[in-house]
């Protein structure tokens, strides 16, 4: 098993109700295929760099988990076939310790995050200077 | 700078003059910086020209195995529109 991290733009037009069912999806997709989940953050609705699919925008969310390739691999695959989601990008987590407390995948929900000060913190965690 | 000096032509043939340059340092060596976050906006961003390229090493200093993580964070950054592949209206 080994940690990755999981980075997903949700299409804007997505509501609240809908969000919550991707999450709850992708969480049992990860608990389905013997992964643990560490953690689920999302940054909300941000402006893209560039357009994606004509879109301007897109709701952020972040997946950390520990998990097998097979994992990885479909993972990757639902997502690339959910209309709901614009990108997708799965990393290994090089920060992850590997001890991190695994989530109870019925009651996970992800958690509002400001961007700058969750990179902030994980940097300063590591005793960098940011 | 010194890449003027070099196209000169009535300097051609003789000893160029160089500028002494003061030795930059590795930013990220300095922070000791051990994992440059794609995550990272702002970081990532600064080692970025306004079109959106990698700044080389030469400009900025970075040592060589600061600049192969940071390349590979700007390209991470890129995929999820974090940071833009190319600027779309450039003036």
């Amino acid at each position: 098993m080994r940690s990755y991290e999981c980075a997903v733009i949700v299409h804007p037009a997505v509501n609240e109700d809908g969000l919550r069912a991707s999450t709850a999806k992708y969480v049992d997709i990860i608990a389905k295929g013997g992964g643990e989940i560490t953690k689920v953050e999302t940054w909300g609705k941000r402006r893209l760099s560039y357009e994606i699919m004509k879109q301007p925008e897109g709701t952020y969310f972040f997946y950390r988990f520990r998990g097998g390739s097979a994992l990885v691999d479909e993972l990757g695959r639902q997502m690339r076939i959910d209309e709901g989601i614009l990108r997708h990008l799965i990393v290994r987590d090089e920060l992850a310790e590997g001890n991190e407390p695994a989530l109870e995948p019925g009651t996970v929900e992800a958690t509002m995050r400001h961007p700058e000060r969750e990179v902030r913190e994980e940097v300063e965690h590591r005793g960098e200077r940011y | 700078m010194a890449r003027d000096t070099k196209r000169d032509p009535k300097k051609k043939g003789e000893k160029r003059e160089k500028r002494p340059m003061r030795k930059k340092k590795c930013k990220f060596c300095l922070d000791r910086v051990t994992h440059i976050d794609y995550k990272d906006e702002r970081r990532v961003r600064r080692f970025m020209t306004d079109r959106g390229k990698i700044t080389p090493r030469r400009i900025t200093g970075t040592c060589a195995k600061h600049q192969r993580m940071l390349a590979a964070a700007v390209k991470r950054a890129r995929l999820i529109a974090l940071v833009p592949y190319v600027r779309e209206y450039y003036r």
